[in-house]
């Protein structure tokens, strides 16, 4: 099953997004694609316990590193 | 002697949707800095998934969806709840630029020893000297890497 | 999908009258507070003129908020300057508390206690007369005017020969490096002798055990060989100690022996029967410590691990009864709340590196485990143990105090509790009087950053804080500052970080 993700980077730092997949790496199969409006995030074989939330999650944790980042 | 006039509270209406544990909305950023949306949105990750999208122009949509199931009161309530911690956010945001060379020269000398203007009327001769490229909009620039930015876009 | 309108009102900003503040809802008033540690309470209308710049001279609210560094008319930067650089002193005083962990052998088997301890054959977990030289040779480096050697464990006069090496080896370094030297104990008293107790006392290392509660919960915690009591055993030394310390005439007001408790879901049940027991034995602070939640079996967290929600109510009735005895004349001090007080009504901070931004990993404190490893803090000392040795920040044998200090990983923690640059901390009312601690976001997140809204600390922080605010807020015949200032008197003795780690 393939699951995607994709960040406005108007909106979420490109960064961020990145460190985000490179975080859930243990978690499932991630695939970063970066194009010139968005980051897109392609979810293959994530982890059957969290399944369920992982997407959900996922798009959370960009947020925040989003947010760090603006502001430190 | 003439009286100034006094600015006063302005009223908005904040329109959203609502569906099975989740409420969605779309903010303008002409009203809203993008870092006051952020600031608000941050404040319920623990409650909330959350997902920005940038469906037009200098607007923002956000979706919050709970993490636990909810009733239609409970999104009603978190709606509102949104929508003051984002009334509050933008009011920091605005707080904070406009004091951000106060804070700057105080936090020099508290660390540094140094930090220019000795009076506070040097230091908003030299604030206004900048001539800051003011935002009448009071938009702040948000990722300088963003395309979209660099083509003046968004 | 169904729409819905609701209406709101955005007050109007005179940006070019305000000075930085930060503001949120404290006991249905507006609390604003800013960088030098100054709070003021606002009525609804009262924060709408600040905002929309009306404050002006005249107004009831005008000299109090000039006064406080509120308002962009009359704002004296070198003032400002002035009390957030005495806020902040310890920014770059170098290390003060210096754990050091002379074993790692324990006869006690708590059940909060893991991955810290070792069973007592375990002799190959004692540190060596050698690495405790080189663990003073290195601590007395730093720059701080004020050196403190915590000595923790295991149970650390198990090993009595490090200890008493390093009290008397440190002292004799310090008549040329002239500082003021403090040492202290934390024992579980286990281990006590008559002999260890008089050379404590002779020597003048500060003494701080642990006692839970009254004896059941008290022994409940705090599992010793089934034929020994350690309550009666505790009780037994304060005892002592106490006694001998106005046989040798020291000032019982500065010499007792200090203790901690530890709250687990037992403690729920006997919070009052705590707080009476600390005011039986005369015990000047309470320090209602909750678990910190990581490192446990589920089954074990499951008897005696709670939620944040959970402890923070515990937290609220046990912290009303402390303040109850106090309004009747008993003199108690709850030691978080006096933390945030000191931050709150006192010009400086009380430099407790528990609560500190930056935090003081590596540069308020420094662990050194048995062996001679050095790390940001105990808990990162405990993180080791459990097999994680990313806090470690070199070695007594090989490493230099420059690199220690420098060390990336100390950097890191001190980028990650830096307040105002962690989104929601940054624009938090109770910014100026909180902390963040790296090491407990790491715990509980995996990241040192930790997010602010998941993090239980920050709930903690937030609760405790608002409680006290409330309080203040609420306080016209000036009952509840009056004991609050009085929480924030330091005695010479209580400079010291005993019993606060």
């Amino acid at each position: 099953m393939t699951e995607r993700l994709v960040f406005a980077r108007s909106l979420y730092a490109k960064e961020a997004v990145e460190q985000a997949a490179q975080d859930f790496a243990e978690l499932a199969k991630i695939e970063v694609i970066v194009g010139d409006h968005d980051v897109q995030l392609v979810v293959t074989e994530p982890d059957p316990e969290l399944a369920p939330v992982l997407m959900d999650e996922l798009a959370n944790h960009a947020l925040f590193l989003t947010v760090s980042a603006a502001r430190s | 002697m003439t009286e100034q006039a006094q600015p006063e509270a302005e009223t908005e209406d904040f329109a959203f949707d609502l569906g099975e544990r989740e409420i969605s909305f779309s903010i303008d950023e002409d009203l809203y800095a993008l870092d006051a949306i952020y600031g608000a949105s941050y404040l319920f990750v623990d409650r909330c998934y959350l997902f920005l999208s940038r469906l037009a122009e200098r607007k923002v949509h956000v979706r919050l969806r709970t993490k636990e199931p909810s009733s239609e009161a409970e999104l009603e309530a978190l709606a509102g709840e949104f929508a003051n911690e984002l009334l509050n956010s933008q009011l920091r945001f605005r707080i904070g630029r406009a004091t951000a060379g106060i804070r700057a020269q105080y936090m020099a000398r508290a660390f540094f020893g140094s930090g220019g203007s000795s009076t506070i009327q040097d230091l908003l001769a030299e604030l206004d000297a900048e001539e800051l490229a003011e935002d009448a909009l009071e938009v702040p620039v948000p990722w300088k890497d963003s395309p979209a930015q660099q083509k003046g876009e968004s | 999908m169904s729409a819905r309108t609701i209406s709101l009102r955005r007050l109007p900003l005179v940006e070019e009258k305000l000075s930085h503040f930060r503001y949120g809802k404290v006991a249905g008033r507006h609390l604003v507070t800013n960088d030098m540690g100054a709070w003021h309470f606002l009525d609804e209308a009262s924060f709408e003129d600040l905002l929309a710049g009306r404050i002006d001279q005249g107004h009831a609210e005008f000299k109090a908020l000039q006064e406080k560094g509120f308002l962009r008319e009359g704002f004296d930067l070198d003032r400002a300057a002035e009390q957030m650089q005495r806020k902040k002193r310890f920014v770059g005083q170098g290390p003060h508390l210096h754990i050091v962990i002379t074993t790692l052998r324990c006869n006690q088997s708590c059940k909060y206690c893991h991955a810290s301890r070792t069973n007592m054959d375990r002799v190959d977990t004692d540190m060596s007369l050698e690495t405790a030289k080189q663990v003073v040779d290195l601590a007395m480096q730093s720059p701080s005017p004020y050196i403190n050697f915590e000595f923790q464990g295991g149970e650390p006069t198990v090993n009595m020969a490090a200890l008493r090496f390093i009290v008397e080896y440190s002292r004799e370094k310090n008549k040329y490096e002239n500082k003021q030297l403090e040492h202290s104990l934390v024992t579980n008293m286990t281990y006590m002798t008559e002999e260890n107790a008089e050379w404590l006392i002779e020597n003048e290392v500060l003494v701080c055990t642990s006692l839970d509660g009254p004896e059941e919960l008290h022994n409940y915690n705090r599992t010793w060989r089934q034929d020994q009591n350690a309550y009666a055993n505790v009780r037994k030394w304060i005892d002592y100690f106490n006694r001998r310390y106005i046989e040798v005439g020291r000032d019982p007001q500065l010499w007792h022996v200090d203790a901690l408790m530890t709250t687990s879901r037992k403690t729920f049940d006997h919070w009052k029967e705590v707080v009476d027991l600390y005011l039986e034995l005369g015990m000047h602070t309470i320090f209602l410590r909750p678990l910190n939640p990581y490192g446990f079996a589920v089954d074990t967290w499951k008897r005696i691990g709670y939620t944040s929600e959970e402890y923070l109510e515990f937290y609220k009735r046990a912290f009303a009864y402390i303040l109850e005895k106090n309004l009747a004349g008993q003199e108690i001090v709850e030691g978080t709340a006096a933390t945030f007080l000191t931050k709150i009504l006192t010009a400086d901070d009380p430099n407790f590196v528990d609560i500190l931004s930056p935090c003081g990993a590596g540069t308020g404190q420094v662990a050194y485990n048995y062996d001679g490893k050095i790390f940001t803090c105990d808990e990162a000392r405990m993180t080791s143990a459990m097999g994680n040795d990313m806090f470690q920040i070199g070695q007594v044998q090989d490493t230099s105090y420059a690199e220690m200090h420098g060390h990336p990983t100390v950097r890191a923690m001190a980028v990650a509790s830096l307040q105002d640059s962690l989104p929601s901390c940054d624009t938090c009312w109770n910014k100026p009087f909180c902390g963040v601690c790296p090491m407990h976001n790491y715990m509980t997140s995996g990241d040192i950053f930790g997010q602010r809204p998941n993090s239980p600390k920050c709930k903690e922080h937030y609760t405790i804080a608002s409680v006290l605010f409330e309080h203040l807020a609420d306080d016209r015949d000036g009952k509840f500052e009056k004991i609050f200032r009085r929480w924030t008197l330091t005695r010479p003795r209580e400079l010291s970080s005993d019993c606060k780690t």
